[in-house]
């Protein structure tokens, strides 16, 4: 019984830790939010540890052991006052970490030296790189590919082309809606080169599953050069490369669609994006 | 053989009698049964459901089920737990017990209230029919997002899903003005409102955030019909539409909804933790109070369900996400309190009522997690938030729907749920939530979103979602137990005595079940807890001497009730 009280207070802790890791983020703001988690986590772990060694403890020591009346005490100022005021101190303190927080991961500088608008569609995304003339549109066969310069911020300007979709990329610990009619953008720095999948965490219909795509981070030369095959490759797209010619999304609801069903349209029956089975 | 053919004409008519008495039935204690009993019909379906989908993402692969199956699954599944099992549930709990424990003959409006039922039941009839209609159910999520559910969504799945809610919302409503009228009307003499029990005071709590809550949804539900069969374009932004707006309106439902779930079973909490630790509710004033910040702060935190749509204040919506742990924290500590220093009998009722406090806390403190919007940016649509929501939900709604269960059912049926069964029930359950959850956050953390049929091996997830899988069903035989302690309660005879708990309430004064009318005589009413007066009366006349004449919250510090202990002590 010592034994397995000693142990008490190790299992909460062993309990969220089963469930709780968070993993290292890849760009600068997404380290924010792991720092922030960390707080959070160890927090949430001592109140857990609280609440569970105190009904533990009431558990052990007051079951009834024989008909003698219990106390009867039924109010204590203190204490209310205490387990009132003490949860308060914690999320003051949390909503402060919170916000700074929050302005980092929200922040978009003014000049990034590349910004990408993202389209998303049922059911695949389209990246166009802001004045580089490079367009990359997904097909359904295989993840598009967003090729970004490692080490540098890049800024996204998301939108949709038909319902509510949201860019997730899990290794960033960030997302974003992309909702119909909405522009939303925002930025990140991405630490090192490396290759992280991302997927529309949206629920967006049918094949919502299988809207994934690629984040590839390279060094600023290569990235550079990537550009210069893309211009260079031009009229003849690669598999899940479109033609520059496409249209900016930019110009949101009103410019053209990569789908030719448009919104209000029958939906699935004319998509390319996806068939079942079409995605490895 | 011929004692049976005399038998079968003799009983014919009377189970016809009785089946009519039972559809046109206004008695509220009847009317509760109806509740209880479809609601957990509804539940085993939406888990018989859960279970499905368990099954197809044990693996990567499409194993069992095609992505259209899987999509209206998890559609339905969310319907029917929120809204024709977890409210429904506690409504049920409410009409049996609301009138019981004020001391009244019947709820305010006794035929308002059947209307209320039969508008729930075939609410419910319609949401599940849809999976017999060309293109089945609706599949767009329990929360319906447009445009997805407007122009995207052919089938008249979705307008059956849409009528059915719609009708659930209605019912509720009703249900809501009866509780509030009832309680407001109908206590007995001496019933003040600061000695009603506290699910009396949860209940009203409840009902009054029902009325604010439901009618936005009953709205939006009205408008995503207009638009997708009248022309309009409300919600589709290409015709100069707002698809944001339609999450405002569903979460100013859908927040204040699952404190509307929640409240009633924290009433139940306070019942069953009370009466089995032989104590008053320690902080009564500061549990109402609670209660009562609770619901006011549930009407301002409804866009933290959108962060991440990036068109709200992400600041204002987290401050206050973040103060309404406060009182749900306050509560948790009185129930600790209300434990401490008492006698605990452990059954299956407080069983569960101390394994709500282990599960829910884990689900409490994730949902802190949440309400930092940094912390959303990654948890929002993925397995962390499907974690967090059954882990409050399980862990609080339905643990502490079990623990009513068995609680009141002797109370109900004069019958008790068999106490070896109950604990193995609880057994199953408290290891079946974390193995079934604890996977689901980390799952979440590392990428997984939610309402996905499939994802690729390569993901890496198949090892943690094979241990939710296991949980999943290890939940489900843990059910039998609890149906099986139903039925054969059932097929005994009533033998449970008006009080079998030592309760506190007044619906142990009367008889189990009790009479049509529910009362022969009422106890005198001087404090919360007119039954435990009554016992220490019938006990010793010196207790009650110092009992009376007290309201149930005497003053800081001098709470304690003097008197002989009977039985020393």
């Amino acid at each position: 019984m010592t034994r397995l009280r000693r142990a008490l207070p190790l299992l909460p802790v062993a309990a969220l830790a089963a469930g709780g890791c968070m993993p290292q983020a890849a760009t600068t703001q997404g380290q924010a939010t792991f720092n922030l988690y960390q707080v959070f986590f160890w927090a949430g772990g001592v109140v857990a540890a609280i609440v569970w060694i105190l009904t533990t403890v009431a558990v052990l020591r007051y079951r009834r052991r024989s008909d003698a009346l219990p106390s009867q005490v039924r109010e204590n100022t203190r204490l209310e006052f205490a387990w009132t005021a003490l949860p308060f101190l914690t999320v003051a303190g949390l909503s402060v970490l919170t916000l700074l927080t929050l302005s980092t991961v929200d922040a978009v500088p003014r000049d990034t030296p590349l910004t990408v608008h993202v389209l998303a569609f049922r059911w695949s995304w389209q990246f166009t790189y802001q004045g580089q003339g490079v367009v990359v549109t997904g097909d359904g066969t295989q993840p598009p590919e967003l090729v970004l310069p490692a080490g540098q911020t890049t800024e996204i300007v998301l939108n949709s082309a038909d319902v509510i979709h949201s860019f997730w990329v899990p290794d960033f610990l960030f997302k974003r809606d992309a909702i119909p009619g909405v522009t939303n953008r925002f930025a990140f720095t991405v630490k090192q080169p490396g290759t992280w999948s991302g997927q529309c965490a949206r629920y967006c219909g049918l094949y919502h599953d299988q809207m994934t795509f690629v984040v590839r981070a390279m060094p600023a030369p290569q990235f550079l050069a990537w550009l210069a095959a893309q211009r260079a490759a031009g009229s003849s797209p690669v598999p899940g490369l479109a033609s520059p010619a496409v249209a900016s999304p930019a110009a949101g609801q009103g410019g053209p669609s990569p789908l030719p069903g448009a919104p209000s349209s029958t939906p699935g029956a004319s998509s390319p994006a996806s068939s079942p089975g079409s995605v490895p | 053989m011929t004692a049976l053919t005399d038998v079968v004409p003799a009983e014919r008519p009377r189970a016809g009698a009785d089946l009519l008495e039972w559809i046109t039935t206004t008695d509220h204690k009847r009317i509760g049964l109806l509740y209880l009993g479809t609601a957990i019909v509804f539940f085993l379906l939406a888990g018989l459901m859960a279970e499905f989908m368990r099954a197809e993402l044990s693996a990567p692969g499409l194993q069992f089920l095609t992505t259209s199956e899987y999509n209206q699954l998890f559609t339905i599944h969310g319907t029917l737990m929120l809204l024709f099992f977890a409210t429904p549930v506690a409504i049920g709990f409410g009409n049996y017990f609301i009138p019981l424990q004020v001391g009244a003959a019947d709820m305010a409006f006794p035929r308002l209230n059947a209307l209320s039922y039969w508008l729930f039941l075939f609410g419910g009839v319609l949401v599940v029919s849809g999976f017999g209609v060309a293109g089945g159910a609706a599949q767009n999520g329990w929360t319906a997002y447009v445009p997805l559910s407007d122009g995207y969504t052919q089938g008249s799945g979705m307008d059956l899903w849409i009528l059915g809610v719609g009708m659930v919302g209605f019912s509720g409503i009703l249900g809501a003005v009866n509780f509030i009228t009832t309680i407001f009307t109908k206590r007995a003499p001496g019933m003040t409102m600061f000695r009603m029990p506290i699910f009396t005071w949860n209940m009203l709590v409840t009902s009054a955030m029902i009325l604010f809550a439901f009618p936005p949804l009953t709205a939006a539900l009205a408008m995503l019909f207009i638009d997708r069969h009248l022309g309009g374009s409300i919600f589709a932004p290409a015709q100069g539409g707002d698809a944001v707006i339609w999450q405002d309106l569903f979460w100013f439902f859908g927040h204040p909804e699952v404190y509307i779930i929640i409240l009633p079973f924290f009433g139940i909490m306070s019942e069953v933790v009370s009466v089995f630790s032989g104590r008053p509710i320690f902080g009564y004033r500061q549990i109402v109070i609670a209660t009562f910040s609770i619901a006011f702060l549930s009407m301002s935190v409804w866009a933290h369900h959108m962060f991440t749509t990036g068109v709200v204040n992400d600041p204002f919506f987290s401050v206050m996400s973040y103060l309404i742990a406060i009182p749900t924290g306050v509560k948790i500590f009185n129930w600790i309190a209300t434990m401490w220093k008492g006698q605990i009998r452990l059954t299956t009722a407080m069983l569960f009522c101390i394994g709500m406090l282990y599960t829910f806390t884990i689900g409490g403190i994730s949902g802190v997690m949440a309400a930092s919007p940094p912390l959303d940016f990654q948890f929002n649509d993925s397995y962390f938030i499907v974690a967090h929501f059954h882990n409050v939900l399980i862990g609080g709604t339905v643990f502490l729907t079990f623990a009513g269960f068995y609680y009141w059912f002797p109370k109900m049926t004069g019958r008790f749920l068999d106490e070896r069964l109950g604990k193995l029930h609880f057994a199953t359950w408290l290891v079946g939530v974390p193995l079934t959850l604890l996977p689901m956050y980390q799952l979440g953390l590392d990428g997984m979103p939610r309402r996905i049929a499939d994802y690729a091996p390569a993901t890496g997830w198949s090892d943690l979602n094979m241990v939710a899988t296991v949980g999943a069903i290890l939940l489900g035989l843990g059910t039998i137990p609890f149906l099986v302690a139903i039925v054969a309660a059932l097929r005994q005879p009533a033998t449970a005595p008006a009080d079998p708990w030592g309760g506190f309430a007044l619906e142990w004064a009367t008889s189990s079940p009790p009479p049509a009318h529910n009362f022969d005589t009422l106890p005198p009413i001087r404090s919360d807890r007119p039954v435990f007066d009554a016992r220490m009366a019938a006990a010793g006349a010196g207790v009650a001497a110092s009992l009376a004449g007290g309201s149930p919250a005497p003053g800081p510090g001098t709470g304690s009730v003097p008197g002989p202990r009977p039985g020393g002590g």
